[in-house]
């Protein structure tokens, strides 16, 4: 069987004959149907890239993964949503949203009986979810069998199996899986949502799935409304969209998911993780609290009308699917070595970068060539220590050109410097080194941010505490999109934005306000434009 | 007039004299008892519910009733200090910071509109922002202001981060004609020299330290962290600050840069509740305010921002502009349900003196409410009462 939703896969239209009878006065209606068909066609026919998952977990396999994991509901009502999710019934959510990729529960290594049970559920609901040009891939918890799991996800037609948690067998299990479908004479794929630490590592399959992003939300610690603040007195934020650029940067096109679950959210926060992901060039994989499944099972017009938010935000951005071919608009460049000792550092790094609203750019270690480094007027490399003599003379010539380089104590002469780091002139550019191999990432990017100095980033933004934002442009750097998150529960006013260069018309873009014009001021460095509100999420785009 | 460090036991006695029929009961302000009675001002106070309502009238009716401005202001450079305390993201969730502790910016255009109605020739716009020397213009837009709003209330409005040297080519040195409770003089951004008139826009919300931040306190800001912040220069200023005055001012571990006059009596309390009030007192009394507004429509109480734990919103709906700040502050204080001339160990004074009664001291105003002329609402049907807000039983 082709691969559904894959580059080779075909599709099930059927043929329709002009010379049908009643074709004439169906003719309007076929044009329609073709048209949605065709629609949902194309958006599975470019493969992965064009998935928009969700975790659409149930069955009598899923009770006893919930059960063993203790996250098993309470209330009955909410288990028996769990249990019976399965009913054709659920499939028609689906109808109105862009999601085309289900990830269903299929695997956990429950006794055979149960395990009998879940197979012969979920391959029914297979059949049906293929008839809407849905693809469904399995999830395969941690004491799964691999050979069984893959055999029998052949046998049901499953699109893929994807690893969701800690195996112990770790890549091999997924070696396993595929040889299993391969004995069947099936190709589909095989993925783990696993650690991003993981992916920068190795970072196979054809999707980079996140599990351990982060709930995005401003996060609250105390009573009342009182939040944590960080060093720069800004509230702390839990975001990703540091995530999904770093994995971008080595994914050569691939899709990055993000697999995590929601606390209790309300309707909103929905809407947030959405967004959270999708700014940055990724995908969310829409996931639902038992409350929110138990109240769409049960049709609830109020948890329907929440479904449907969720929906408009996930068409907004599949319509606007071509901004996520944008790259990073910056002037400032991070060299990314993630798979080294300190990948954790390396993470903070680009998240406080993003905190502080400074655009970046991430270059993969092993993607760093002069070529790379066009366009950049700052580059920080104090993941590479020690750099190799190739590096070194990269970012030593890239400094004499007029650059700043910001980089480790291997860079150092002489004594070791008593200060956090030094400065040094290096042919028409200069040399900020620091005494320490691991700076502080909070130190650091308030340290680069007054070296490079504030005008001189491309962007600056007022009134953001709780938003944060993400800063693309096309090639030509005539298209320019700044995305815009509001993380907390209150809408911001009077946020402005200084960009630099020449721009004749911004437009502003929202989930959930029709397309506006915005005025654009001049400044010195380039305009000025003004987002009188930001409820959750917005886009300018330039031109 | 000389500080008197070590009072003898008569000049004790006759400011204790002093203190019993003045009310007050502090000594190192010298010969108090010699001293006239401290100036009474006239002020208004006028009930305001919402900054949607029309300011440019209300404002425009409480500078007629305290006399009006035009002679004040006609052709002058005017100065007015800003109360914008805090970092522009900290915030009381989903207030905006001129509707908790920052001025509103809505009050601040339409004082600069009355200005230049009245005939002011620039209008100043000044803050120490904290821990930054950016420009105050940034700031603002940091807090969602409109800035062109702003700009277009007035003929020209200009802006001054007084925090570091700014636009200035050196720091002014202003004396404190007392002698100083604290300091005998300190160095300041140009632009408090540099100016014909100047007024100070305050919040009507108390504050940990000094139990009330009001238009006396809000002169704390006028001091440049470039040579009293945490990490000012040892010798000279540094101009990038980034850091408050809690060092230098509040606990006294560190002195000013050495190229600014250092403190008088290194020996005496290193405590906030002593310190503070006093510097405030020093500083006003060096940079006399001509000019009080002070925005009690909406503010906070339990603190003067966010950073303090258990302070929150209230809406006391007043406004309140004097011509002298201590009877402003005395008036001010008295709407928020406090006595002004309350001692040390009284709300809100609970850990601190009294920084009015401090001023009067040193005869910069009276903080007696029969002597001060109050017009337009009364004090009682201002009344917001603070301690019973904070504590939830309003």
């Amino acid at each position: 069987m082709p691969l559904r939703g894959s580059p080779q896969g075909g599709g099930r239209l059927g043929v329709i004959s002009p010379f049908s009878p009643g074709f004439g006065v169906l003719f309007p209606l076929l044009i329609l149907v073709f048209t949605l068909m065709a629609s949902a066609v194309s958006a599975r026919a470019a493969g992965a890239e064009g998935w928009v998952p969700t975790r659409w977990t149930g069955g009598p396999v899923e009770v006893f993964h919930r059960s063993r994991n203790k996250t098993l509901p309470a209330d009955p009502r909410l288990r028996e949503t769990v249990r019976q999710w399965y009913s054709p019934a659920t499939l028609e959510l689906l109808e109105g949203t862009p999601i085309n990729c289900l990830l269903v529960t299929w695997s956990a290594g429950a006794d055979p009986a149960t395990e009998r049970e879940q197979r012969r559920v979920v391959s029914n609901y297979v059949r049906e979810a293929h008839k809407r040009e849905i693809v469904v891939l399995g999830l395969v918890y941690p004491g799964a069998e691999a050979p069984a799991a893959g055999r029998s996800a052949a046998e049901a037609e499953l699109d893929g199996l994807v690893m969701d948690g800690d195996f112990p067998a770790g890549e091999r299990f997924g070696e396993r899986v595929r040889e299993a479908l391969a004995g069947k004479g099936k190709a589909a794929v095989v993925f783990p949502i696993t650690s991003l630490e993981r992916l920068w590592r190795e970072g196979q399959g054809p999707v980079l799935a996140v599990s351990d992003s982060l709930w995005p939300r401003v996060r609250v610690f105390s009573e009342g409304s009182s939040v944590t603040s960080g060093p720069s007195g800004d509230p702390w934020i839990d975001a990703n969209g540091w995530r999904v650029r770093s994995l971008r940067a080595r994914a050569g096109g691939r899709p990055v998911w993000l697999g995590h679950k929601p606390e209790k959210p309300g309707p909103e926060e929905y809407l947030r993780a959405v967004a959270d992901a999708a700014l940055a060039g990724g995908r969310w994989i829409v996931s639902l609290d038992d409350e929110l499944r138990a109240g769409l099972y049960q049709k609830q017009p109020e948890v329907l009308a929440t479904w449907r938010r969720l929906a408009a935000y996930l068409n907004f951005f599949e319509e606007h699917a071509e901004w996520r071919r944008l790259s990073p608009r910056a002037r400032l460049a991070i060299v990314l070595h993630g798979a080294g000792e300190n990948s954790a550092l390396s993470g903070e790094v680009l998240n406080l970068f993003s905190r502080r609203h400074m655009p970046y750019r991430i270059i993969d270690r092993r993607d760093l060539s002069r070529a790379a480094l066009s366009g950049t007027e700052t580059v920080v490399a104090v993941d590479l220590e020690p750099p190799t003599a190739a590096e070194r003379q990269m970012l030593a010539d890239f400094a004499a050109a007029g650059g700043l380089v910001v980089a480790g104590p291997s860079w150092a002469r002489g004594a070791a410097a008593t200060q956090a780091y030094s400065v040094e002139m290096a042919g028409r550019g200069r040399m900020a080194i620091y005494s320490k191999a691991i700076p502080d990432p909070d130190t650091l990017s308030l340290d680069v941010l007054r070296l490079v100095g504030k005008e001189k980033l491309g962007l600056r933004l007022y009134n953001v505490s709780p938003i944060l934002s993400d800063f693309a442009s096309d090639s030509s750097g005539k298209r320019v999109l700044l995305g815009l998150l509001n993380y907390s529960e209150y809408p911001v006013e009077s946020v402005t934005a200084r960009i630099s260069g020449e721009f004749r018309s911004a437009r502003l873009y929202s989930p959930e306000a029709a397309v506006s014009d915005l005025p654009l001021e001049k400044t010195p460095q380039g305009v000025e434009i003004v987002i009188p509100q930001l409820s959750i999420c917005a886009a300018v785009l330039l031109e | 007039m000389q500080i008197n460090r070590h009072p003898t036991r008569r000049q004790w006695l006759c400011g204790s004299a002093a203190a019993v029929a003045g009310g007050l009961s502090f000594g190192r302000a010298g010969s108090l008892f010699a001293a006239p009675p401290a100036p009474a001002g006239v002020v208004s106070i006028a009930k305001c519910p919402s900054y949607d309502e029309n300011l440019v009238a209300e404002l425009g009716a409480m500078f007629d009733q305290i006399g009006g401005i035009a002679t004040l202001v006609g052709g002058k450079t005017v100065t007015i200090k800003l109360n914008l305390t805090g970092s522009p993201s900290l915030r009381y969730g989903a207030y905006a910071p001129g509707v908790t502790h920052y001025v509103h910016p809505k009050l601040v255009g339409a004082c600069c509109h009355l200005l230049g109605r009245a005939g002011a020739r620039r209008i100043r716009l000044v803050e120490s922002c904290w821990a930054s020397a950016d420009a105050l213009e940034e700031y603002m837009l940091d807090a969602g202001w409109n800035l062109k709003a702003l700009e277009s209330a007035a003929p020209l409005v200009e802006f001054e981060n007084t925090n570091a040297l700014g636009q200035g080519k050196r720091y002014s040195r202003l004396k404190v004609p007392h002698g100083g409770y604290m300091y005998p003089a300190f160095d300041l951004n140009h632009a408090y020299e540099d100016t014909d008139v100047f007024m100070t826009m305050a919040k009507l919300k108390n504050h940990a330290t000094c139990g009330v931040t009001l238009s006396l306190k809000n002169s704390f800001g006028t001091s440049p962290a470039s040579i009293y912040g945490d990490d000012a220069g040892s010798e000279e200023p540094n101009e990038s600050p980034r850091s408050g005055r809690g060092l230098v001012f509040h606990n006294g571990k560190r002195g000013p840069a050495r190229c600014s006059p250092q403190e008088l009596h290194p020996d005496t309390p290193r405590h906030g509740g002593y310190r503070v009030p006093r510097i405030v007192v020093d500083l006003v009394a060096a940079r006399p305010i001509d000019l009080q507004i002070i925005d009690g429509i909406e503010s906070v109480v339990g603190g003067e921002g966010p950073w303090i734990r258990g302070s929150k919103y209230v809406r006391p709906g007043v406004l309140i502009v004097g011509a002298n700040p201590v009877s402003t502050d005395a008036v001010g204080a008295a709407v928020m349900g406090y006595d002004p001339r309350a001692d040390r160990g009284t709300p809100p004074f609970r850990d601190c003196d009294n920084t009015m009664k401090l001023a009067e001291a040193v005869g910069i105003g009276t903080t007696d409410l029969a002597r001060i002329d109050v017009r337009g609402v009364s004090i009682k049907d201002a009344l917001c009462d603070y301690e019973a807000h904070w504590r939830g039983k309003a």
